[in-house]
């Protein structure tokens, strides 16, 4: 629900993002139109919101009403002060060039196809801010994996016994105790602002996750084109997953178990036809008209219910866009590659917002870490095997910023993290007891982890049928993976071409989240089929889904220089 | 100027970007086309909001939700009582029995946890209570099979140890059966039993359980809003 304080705290997050985006593209060589800066400067608020609220909580404890709501409103001034500023430089600056030529971006006539797409792409982000404001957050996920440690941190703070009675006899409850404090933090500054606690004003915060994230995403795709820029945020804008994971008509088999999951799939078109039809007349149509096909439910799902998955999509896509903005600065000012030349280009500001937004991503979901840190890894990597040491040199200094905010983004929650007890699913130990170092497997009829590469073997199969069976399923994803793969097919045949390719950077990282999420999967102690039936492998795609789609669209609509016929 | 640079070509009609092959072109607008069972699906959901939750207030909302048990009024009126009985944070000991089933929605200890604090609520295997669904039954296991005497007797000093005063033994099954929740009080003799807070007025049915019918996650008013003809 949007109350004062959802409207406070959006206000002062987007103040707060504006100073930093307006500071750090000060003298960037494209400083990025209305849209990105309004987008990017969304997601560094939120993001940065996060991480500083975290930081604060953990030094001094619960927040103040009373400082909370000054603080907010104090960045909520700045921002429009640096937003004023900020359009004074570029009007100055616009009088000696264009920018618009600058960004490489033109500005043909609009035509019928494009009005359509502008239209419905307003049309959904609308409606994924309506839908994230208007429902109360009801699922599993977002009020016990999230608001609870937010009611925690508004009343008690960290490192007390409800983060940490765990381990004897009698304990207190918490579920996924060492889950990142992100968006607990933000239900925290919320219930500060708003002087009681309400994980229903946190939730309209979704909404703002994904208008950003659009925004961003349009904003990344225009210098290719109005229309190429128009596809992509559509496809992100129009994507089921954001919407609902559980289908109107959703034939969950919880007696299928991973031992028979493969054998015991089956191509079934008429349940695809029967929820589709559902989602097309509405599930108690379906319900009244045909009974027999039945029963059919409204759809439902985690994304902006207050889950992390969505805001971690959101801010590595911010954090990915960033960081091939610094990457073009760098090349651009060499004179280097005519690929480049097109891309709009940043400075080192962008790496430091980069490393807010990684260290953001880190805190919202415990792979936000390892997409984070594997994101820098790609990125110092791709600067070392840059042509021309300048260039190296530069693009490195940039990164370099990037893993400085980064790590001290993440740095509080990784010492309080040192005194949470992991009690369920601790990856890291459960990828060494599979490499057969550490304590044994406990085992146990509930306990599926692999105790070695042997048995993990056994479990490819499924892992591979489950990222099969979610990546086609057209009622979750649109075609996005099948576009993602054919793109990637297609440009795979000039592979030179893809190493130098100024979305290189991006790719690899959905490329190895896939590998990731795979490892994950392979170790996990659950049951997979019946992980399979929480949504699983969707949620984690979709932490990557928005790059993957810039990525898709980015190298089908293939950049021509200026000198190209 | 070549074609395409023209207002209506392809690719957005701008010489910034060459556009994909054909088959790509189309694999792309069919994705985007498939948006609009998304697009039918916001058109029911803001008719579903406006028939039924528009202008009511966040408990109202929530009770609308048909499939979400814990918003059900046999556990929102037990909340109630619960906080009317209970001195302020209080430490409670939930104990589970007569477990029923292990589905996840069974879990009224995490839901209690949440929505009935500042109340402090322990449970004996705590990691086993708060892990995800591959330990809770084990939890359950712990204590309908596990939990003798001798165990209870040890637990006793870790309660002791953490202030622990009440103790709440939930039935567990799907349904939430306020009535067959008990409730007791650390006394000087012992545990003993203590009634809840009534229920308030209007409340006093919310006991009665009823799954929604029609499989129907959301009421989403269209029933009312279109009656069936004769």
């Amino acid at each position: 629900m949007f109350t004062l304080a959802t409207l406070l705290v959006l206000a002062g997050t987007f103040g707060l993002g504006l100073v930093l985006v307006e500071a750090a593209r000060a003298r960037a060589p494209t400083p990025g139109g209305a849209i990105e800066r309004a987008g990017l400067a969304l997601l560094v608020g939120l993001g940065s919101t996060a991480v500083l609220a975290t930081a604060l909580i953990a030094g001094l404890g619960p927040p103040a009403p009373f400082a909370t709501r000054a603080a907010l409103l104090a960045a909520a001034l700045a921002g429009a002060g640096a937003w004023i500023r900020g359009a004074r430089a570029r009007r100055a600056r616009a009088k000696s060039r264009s920018d618009a030529a600058a960004e490489g971006c033109e500005c043909p006539p609009w035509t019928t196809l494009d009005r359509v797409l502008a239209l419905a792409l307003v049309g959904f982000t609308g409606f994924a801010v309506f839908y994230a404001a208007s429902m109360p957050m009801h699922l599993f996920d977002p009020v016990y994996h999230f608001a609870y440690k937010g009611k925690l941190l508004a009343h008690e703070g960290f490192g007390g016994p409800s983060w940490t009675d765990l381990e004897g006899p009698i304990g207190r409850i918490i579920t996924h105790p060492d889950y990142p404090p992100g968006l607990p933090a933000l239900h925290a500054v919320v219930a500060a602002a708003g002087r009681q606690f309400d994980e229903d004003a946190t939730r309209a915060l979704m909404g703002a996750f994904a208008a950003a994230a659009i925004a961003v995403l349009f904003a990344a795709l225009r210098p290719r084109g109005r229309r190429p820029a128009l596809i992509g945020a559509l496809a992100l804008a129009g994507l089921p997953l954001l919407y609902y994971s559980q289908l109107p008509r959703n034939p969950v088999d919880f007696d299928k178990d991973e031992l028979t999951f493969v054998s015991s799939l089956d191509v079934q078109p008429g349940e695809f036809g029967r929820a589709a039809l559902a989602l097309a007349i509405g599930a108690e149509t379906a319900q009244r008209r045909f009974p027999h096909l039945g029963p059919f439910q409204l759809p439902d799902g985690w994304t902006l219910d207050g889950a992390g998955d969505f805001p971690l999509a959101a801010l590595l896509l911010g954090a990915l866009v960033c960081l091939t903005r610094a990457a073009a600065g760098a090349r651009r000012a060499a004179g280097h590659d005519p690929e480049w030349r097109g891309e709009p280009a940043g400075g080192a500001g962008d790496g430091v917002l980069a490393g807010v937004l990684l260290g953001a991503a880190a805190l919202m979901k415990n792979e936000g870490l390892a997409l984070g840190a594997m994101a820098l890894i790609v990125f110092a990597v791709r600067c070392v095997i840059a042509p021309g040491s300048w260039v190296r040199a530069r693009a490195l200094q940039q990164s370099g910023w990037a893993l400085v905010l980064f790590v001290l983004a993440v740095a509080p929650w990784m010492v309080l993290r040192r005194d949470i007890p992991s009690i369920d699913e601790n990856y890291p130990a459960a990828v060494l007891r599979m490499l057969g170092i550490g304590d044994a497997p406990t085992a146990g009829p509930f306990d599926h982890s692999p105790g070695s590469l042997g048995a993990a073997a056994t479990r490819f199969p499924v892992v591979l049928m489950g990222f099969v069976q979610s990546s086609l399923n057209p009622l979750r994803w649109n075609l996005v993976w099948v576009l993602f793969g054919a793109v990637l097919a297609w440009r795979l045949a000039r592979p030179r071409a893809l190493l130098h390719h100024p979305l290189a950077v991006p790719l690899a990282v959905v490329v190895g989240a896939w590998a990731l999420y795979a490892l994950v999967l392979l170790v996990t102690p659950w049951d997979l089929a019946v992980l399979y039936t929480t949504a699983i492998p969707d949620r984690l795609l979709l932490q990557i889904a928005p790059v993957a789609i810039w990525c898709a669209v980015g190298l089908a609509w293939r950049r021509i220089s200026p000198e190209q016929p | 100027m070549s074609k395409r640079d023209g207002p209506g070509s392809r690719g957005g009609g701008t010489r910034a970007s060459a556009p994909p092959p054909r088959a790509l072109r189309l694999l792309f607008f069919a994705c985007v086309a498939l948006s609009i069972l998304p697009a039918l699906f916001g058109l029911h959901y803001a008719r579903g909001y406006w028939n039924v939750r528009a202008g009511k207030s966040i408990a109202e909302q929530r009770a609308s939700l048909l499939g979400v048990n814990w918003f059900r009024p046999a556990f929102t009126s037990f909340l109630d009582r619960l906080d009317r009985t209970l001195p302020p944070q209080s430490r409670v000991l939930i104990e589970p029995v007569r477990a029923q089933t292990t589905a996840g929605r069974s879990r009224w200890h995490l839901f209690l946890n949440h929505y009935a604090y500042p109340h402090r609520f322990y449970t004996r295997q705590s990691a086993w209570a708060s892990g995800t669904l591959v330990d809770y039954p084990r939890w359950i296991e712990h204590h309908q099979r596990s939990l003798g005497l001798e165990q209870r007797l040890a637990d006793e000093a870790a309660i002791r140890e953490r202030g622990i005063d009440w103790i709440l033994r939930i039935p567990i099954g799907i349904q939430f059966r306020a009535s067959q929740v008990e409730l007791f009080k650390r006394g000087a003799s012992g545990w003993e039993r203590v009634d809840l807070a009534p229920p308030r007025a209007g409340a006093e049915g919310a006991d009665d359980w009823q799954e929604p019918t029609g499989g129907l996650l959301f009421d989403s008013g269209q029933a009312e809003s279109e009656p069936e003809g004769p």
